[in-house]
């Protein structure tokens, strides 16, 4: 929106008249040359040469609307911008999500439940305002993929990058939490989650997910674990990221639906069951209201100054009009 | 006083041009007047001429270093002005192009940098950082987040392989670090640049200005020294140019005062002793001593009266015009 910080400025334009007056229409003004240029008491002549009565009309419009975006600018032309600012924190999130080959199963349409689990986890994104988000992937090894933030787009960036069996083919539940704890342990939250997606049983890693949650528990942490796919037979297909050579075939296997309900019992959260990509949205949207804090907001109004555009039209509009009196329409004065 | 675009100051030059055809113009009226014969070729005449096209013109030259003075932003003195921001946002542009490699800081620049960043993450309570390397181009690593631990794992892995793109830009350094802040916060931001400053590429004071736009000063801290260094290579052999010379690299401090000064933030360099106490305290005062019970001392834009006397000294310009003088002219 556009606003004017000193519209008293404004009254300038009540001048405006009188200098156009005093310029072009004041018979007693100075700088001009009289002669005759017909005969006496003939009918005279205007010359045609339109090219000219077009430069000397630009030059003369050129002249007075630059003087006008001139006053306009001495008024302060700026634009205001109405922002929400959080005044308290909100939840930290941190994504764990299973990359290893079983994601790759045809069970959930369309695509595959690694798909399908990427494409819920940015819809629950887009919808979080004030929640610093993380992302953390595992296979047989874990990493941190982006660490909790606000920057919603770094996370979906990171989402986009992520393919099945970059870290191995194996399933380290508990490494992929413990690698979540560990980064939001020093977070300054007073809610922290952590949102576990997987379709496997734990068969990697060091650390049991039973230990990963109890350490949750302790750090103050809650795991919302999701078991994703069927154990009905379905087709698989998946290329390795190491070797580019695909892999196709039919799996039959589910999650561990025993061990996940003991890691969220353990650490105070809840389990899910996602068979389809609709139970998915609508366990993301169980979330959704399960952690939930109270938001005191203040809008902020951010002012941003134009006056620096109205000063480089105007001005170049009235050096424009010096330019085609003095050299192209060659004015004596 | 400040200057917010001094890049508009060099439409100053555009004086000269404009002389230029002042001048051209009086000869030519001057050449038409006699041809027009009669009264006009009278002396009188002529001086009237003379003395209206001097004044007109040199009003019109003061209505133009005006115009150009209110575009370039000047602000002096301060007002309080209600600010209830609290923490702070800092981005750290790291330039991980070769040269960083240079020993002419010891161990290397980037080592001394990387000591210099795990500093800060160890200070500072409550900040949140976010880090951007650059090269040829700005790549965003990690984004603004409470997680240190991340950044301090960063760091061992910061090198010029980190990118491809051959070069050292600047302005694309700083363009990528403005991009990282969120538009909406409660909190102060600030950004910190790591480089020698020997751009290639780039404007980095384009960036600048954006940053100063943006309310985000840029701190910056000189990676080198003027007298410079060869660049090693994990070979053991320096980098080279075409004839087989080494090349050496010497630190720009001049563009990284400027970035600095600009943008209202503080250049520190890498060599100094105290450099890590200096820009500590530096970001302290940004973030703290500035505003007090809610209140800031803003900068106040004076644009507004250079403005007003570019319209004088135009009116002025136009005035002497119109005025007939001596009866004559």
């Amino acid at each position: 929106m556009w606003i004017l910080e000193n519209p008293s400025a404004l009254l300038l334009f009540l001048l405006l008249p009188i200098a156009i007056y005093l310029r072009h229409f004041w018979k007693g003004r100075g700088g001009k040359l009289i002669f005759p240029f017909h005969v006496w008491h003939g009918s005279g002549f205007l010359p045609l040469h339109r090219g000219l009565s077009f430069a000397n009309g630009t030059a003369v419009l050129s002249f007075w609307i630059g003087v006008s975006i001139l006053i306009a600018a001495v008024a302060g032309p700026a634009t205001v911008q109405r922002e929400r600012i959080y005044l308290n924190r909100g939840i930290d999130i941190m994504i764990v999500l299973d990359e290893s080959p079983s994601m790759a199963t045809q069970d959930i349409t369309p695509g595959n439940r690694f798909e399908a689990a990427k494409e819920m986890v940015k819809s629950f994104i887009a919808n979080r305002e004030n929640d610093p988000v993380g992302l953390v992937g595992f296979g047989s090894q874990a990493v941190l993929r982006v660490p909790p933030t606000l920057d919603y787009r770094a996370v979906d960036s990171a989402l986009d990058s992520m393919r099945v069996m970059e870290l191995g083919d194996g399933t380290a539940i508990g490494l992929g939490l413990s690698v979540a704890i560990l980064h939001l342990d020093a977070a300054t939250a007073t809610q922290k989650i952590i949102v576990l997606l997987t379709d496997g049983e734990n068969n990697d890693g060091e650390i049991l997910p039973v230990t990963a949650a109890q350490i949750a528990r302790e750090k103050g942490i809650k795991i919302f674990a999701i078991g994703i796919g069927r154990s009905d037979p379905a087709p698989l297909e998946y290329t390795d990221p190491n070797t580019g050579k695909t892999y196709r075939g039919i799996y039959s296997g589910g999650f561990d639906e025993a061990g996940l309900r003991q890691i969220a019992e353990i650490s105070n959260g809840t389990f899910f069951y996602a068979g389809s990509k609709g139970t998915l949205a609508s366990v993301f949207r169980n979330i959704d209201s399960l952690a939930t804090v109270e938001r005191r907001v203040r809008i902020q109004v951010r002012t941003h100054e134009q006056y620096q555009l109205f000063i480089l039209l105007g001005a170049g509009l009235v050096l424009l009009d010096f330019l085609l009196r003095k050299w192209a329409l060659r004015e004596v004065l | 006083m400040k200057i917010a675009s001094p890049g508009a100051l060099w439409f100053l030059l555009l004086l000269f041009p404009i002389v230029l055809i002042l001048i051209r113009s009086y000869g030519f009226g001057r050449h038409d007047l006699r041809v027009l014969g009669g009264r006009w070729q009278r002396e009188e005449l002529g001086n009237v001429y003379l003395v209206k096209s001097f004044f007109s013109g040199l009003f019109f030259c003061l209505f133009f270093t005006f115009a150009v003075l209110s575009l370039a932003g000047i602000s002096w003195g301060q007002t309080p002005a209600e600010d209830d921001r609290a923490g702070l946002d800092i981005v750290i542009a790291i330039d991980v192009s070769r040269s960083m490699l240079a020993e002419d800081v010891k161990p290397s620049r980037l080592d001394r940098s990387r000591d210099i960043i795990r500093g800060l993450l160890r200070e500072l309570p409550g900040t949140r950082y976010g880090i951007a390397v650059f090269k040829g181009s700005g790549a965003a690593v990690i984004p603004i987040t409470e997680d240190r631990l991340s950044i301090e794992s960063l760091m061992d892995y910061l090198s010029p392989a980190m990118l491809t793109a051959p070069g050292t830009n600047i302005e694309s350094g700083i363009d990528t670090a403005l991009s990282m802040f969120p538009s909406a916060t409660g909190r102060f931001r600030a950004m910190i640049l790591f480089s020698d400053g020997e751009a290639q590429d780039g404007n980095p004071y384009a960036a600048a200005d954006r940053a100063t736009k943006d309310g985000i000063p840029i701190f910056t801290v000189v990676a080198g020294t003027t007298q410079g260094s060869t660049v090693p290579l994990p070979d053991g052999q320096v980098v080279r140019d075409g004839s087989g010379r080494p090349i050496e690299s010497r630190a720009n401090i001049g563009v990284l005062d400027d970035i600095s000064q600009v943008t209202g933030g503080v250049s520190v360099q890498l060599t100094d002793p105290g450099v890590f106490s200096e820009l500590l305290s530096a970001l302290q005062r940004h973030a703290g001593s500035r505003s007090t019970g809610g209140f800031t001392l803003a900068d106040v834009p004076r644009y507004r009266i250079f403005l007003g006397l570019a319209l004088m000294f135009l009116v002025f310009s136009l005035g002497i015009r119109v005025v007939k003088w001596k009866n004559t002219f």
